[in-house]
């Protein structure tokens, strides 16, 4: 089973031929990724990897009846990319792109609250069924098929938590990049619900960090909806005050959003929650 | 990374530096390539741990395994790294 991507999924890669675009396709069909084409506007009718470019997603759409849709245009032009692939009535959508404006975002927001589209990210590493799709740029050679469901706001902290289960022999069912902005198009308490009815997903990882209160929520849904156990980990429990660390969301303002509250109330959820990334492995 | 290691080493309290990097989007054997290119216009004389995982990993290693730097180690995991790293600055 598994949750939003799977062999069943046909990707399109809105920016193929830029060069982080094409590197990360090349990637993805390597790890086995159906890719059915790229969008580019402009270069329409060329190929690249083998794969048909077209220069809008609609078309893209109707001629290779893709499903999904996963975005490393630049910033500027990402919401752009976004709108388009709402349009043409992609199911899910990725973004990768770091540095969307917030405004741009909140009319986002918007936009996909009005239609059936689902967007993972932006500022996001995307998502990973091991063994089956690989739809982003996490090192797919770290994961390994199982039982287990990663959900993060960090990419460099979900590589590292994936990588310490599969060193010990522990498997992931789905593990998804949810990014670090403020404002996204799906959230944890999102994921935890597809997790809590996956038939595959034994049990949860959460990696949070400081800024917002997106973990807070979490941990009421989790008390409140989740019979599988979840195991966190919350970054930045050193951050100083006021200081913005990496991502756009983590920031501590006005004394909210610090690590300790979010553990505090993942552990009055019955979450366990680990020290140090690595540790997720002992603790699940 | 040239400018990095110097704000860094511009800290005289440093004893130790440590490269960790799990790439995604980065390329492992781009950081190493960074790593030896300011290593060459910077001296650096203190120990130096780096952990390179991800994203093209193996060539990265390679890179560093061919430069053969004395000051340098390298290591597998984030705590395996992280213990390293202390104990190289203890003892420096």
């Amino acid at each position: 089973m598994a949750i939003l991507v799977d062999s069943n999924t046909k990707l399109l890669v809105q920016g193929i031929t830029g060069r982080e675009g094409l590197f990360h396709t090349e990637q993805m069909i390597e790890y086995g990724t159906n890719v059915v084409g790229g969008v580019t506007p402009g270069k329409g009718g060329e190929w690249v990897l083998g794969k048909p470019v077209f220069d809008t997603v609609k078309a893209a759409r109707e001629s290779t009846g893709a499903n999904a849709s996963i975005i490393y245009v630049p910033a500027a032009f990402a919401a752009d990319a976004i709108y388009e692939s709402i349009d043409a009535g992609i199911d899910l959508i990725v973004c990768i792109t770091e540095g969307l404006p917030v405004r741009d975002m909140m009319r986002v927001r918007s936009q996909l609250d009005q239609s059936s589209s689902r967007l993972i990210g932006p500022n996001c590493p995307g998502l990973l069924t091991p063994g089956q799709a690989k739809v982003g740029i996490m090192p797919g050679h770290i994961a390994t098929p199982g039982n287990v469901g990663v959900v993060s706001r960090s990419g460099t902290l979900t590589y590292e938590v994936v990588y310490a289960l599969t060193q010990r022999g522990i498997g992931q069912s789905t593990c998804v990049g949810i990014g670090g902005d403020p404002v996204n198009g799906t959230n944890f308490i999102d994921v935890l619900a597809m997790f809590e009815d996956d038939p595959q997903t034994e049990k949860v990882v959460l990696i949070g960090e400081i800024g917002g209160t997106d973990e807070e929520k979490a941990a009421a849904f989790i008390a409140s909806h989740m019979t599988k156990p979840v195991v966190a980990f919350i970054a930045g429990q050193t951050a100083p005050p006021g200081r913005r660390m990496g991502h756009a969301g983590a920031i501590v303002e006005g004394g909210a959003g610090t690590a300790a509250d979010k553990v505090a109330a993942l552990h009055s959820a019955g979450v366990k929650v680990a020290q140090h990334p690595e540790q997720i492995a002992d603790l699940i | 990374m040239t400018a990095a290691l110097r704000i860094i080493l511009a800290d005289p309290n440093v004893k130790a530096i440590l490269f960790n990097i799990f790439g995604g989007i980065t390329r492992c054997d781009e950081v190493a390539r960074g790593i030896l290119a300011a290593l060459n216009e910077i001296d650096v004389s203190l120990p130096m741990v780096v952990r390179l995982v991800g994203t093209n990993e193996a060539e990265g290693r390679r890179l560093l395994e061919e430069a053969a730097l004395p000051n340098m180690t390298t290591a597998t995991t984030l705590t395996e790294a992280a213990q390293q790293a202390v104990a190289a600055a203890r003892g420096a």
